[in-house]
């Protein structure tokens, strides 16, 4: 058996506060290359910073600074 | 006595007419705003960024950000004007949550007199942005060998190392 170090979620921690959708930077760190939001048990974010992380991804798509899909065109 | 509340506005227009054109826009929504007793706590230019979607044709947009004051109604008049301008491609309207501060954001309003144009400032992020990417993809095809060794390796290895398997 692996056992793995628990992941501890970034927002908790404090280093990260400005989670907003103006902040495009920090949330393409939690969005895959084709644009799909991170599942938290990978990306090891909580349940309620990954529910505000969601949200503001959202809201980052509709005004364009996040994609809804990135495709090979 | 109106019910006031804290709205930010992010809207994308098109990339032209440089910063006189945004400085006119800035005032018109400000116009419809402070004419519904409203008022405009500060205005950002984030400068011309790529979209992440095509919108309208456009490829590029310029980002103007408002951050005001005001009730209801005046939402409706402001987004029903930024339906009808042809130059505006989206917006967004987000009501914050914070109606206790609501006074002090009026006593510390700027006005459109905050819009500066920063567009110079974001010019030299832009371009690191774009290396930062071009690194990323090759460090992408670096891992994808290294994976690709693993693999072999543990394959071409005997039974002990199935616990490896599992961790790749």
């Amino acid at each position: 058996m692996v056992y793995r170090k628990r992941k501890i979620c970034r927002f908790c921690s404090g280093k990260e506060t400005d989670l907003d959708y103006k902040n495009a930077e920090l949330l393409k760190n939690f969005i895959t290359e084709r644009g799909k939001i991170i599942p938290r048990r990978i990306s090891g974010v909580c349940a309620m910073h990954q529910r505000v992380l969601a949200r503001e991804i959202k809201k980052a798509r509709t005004i364009a600074l996040l994609p809804f899909t990135v495709t090979g065109k | 006595m109106k019910k006031l509340s804290h709205y930010e506005l992010t809207t994308i227009l098109k990339p032209e007419g440089g910063m006189d054109a945004i400085r006119q826009f800035a005032e018109r929504v400000d116009g419809i705003i402070a004419g519904m007793e409203g008022k405009i706590v500060n205005v950002k230019f984030w400068g011309e960024k790529k979209l992440a979607y095509e919108i309208k044709k456009n490829l590029k947009g310029n980002y103007v950000y408002f951050n005001f004051v005001a009730d209801g109604p005046t939402i409706h008049e402001v987004e029903r004007n930024l339906n009808i301008w042809e130059h505006v491609l989206k917006f967004m309207t987000i009501k914050l949550d914070n109606k206790a501060n609501i006074e002090e954001l009026l006593k510390s309003a700027e006005g459109i007199a905050s819009l500066t144009d920063k567009e110079k400032k974001n010019v030299a992020p832009a371009i690191v942005e774009e290396t930062a990417e071009e690194e990323k993809k090759e460090e992408v095809t670096v891992d994808n060998k290294a994976y690709n060794e693993k693999l072999q390796e543990s394959l071409s290895n005997s039974e002990d190392d199935e616990d490896e398997n599992v961790e790749l």
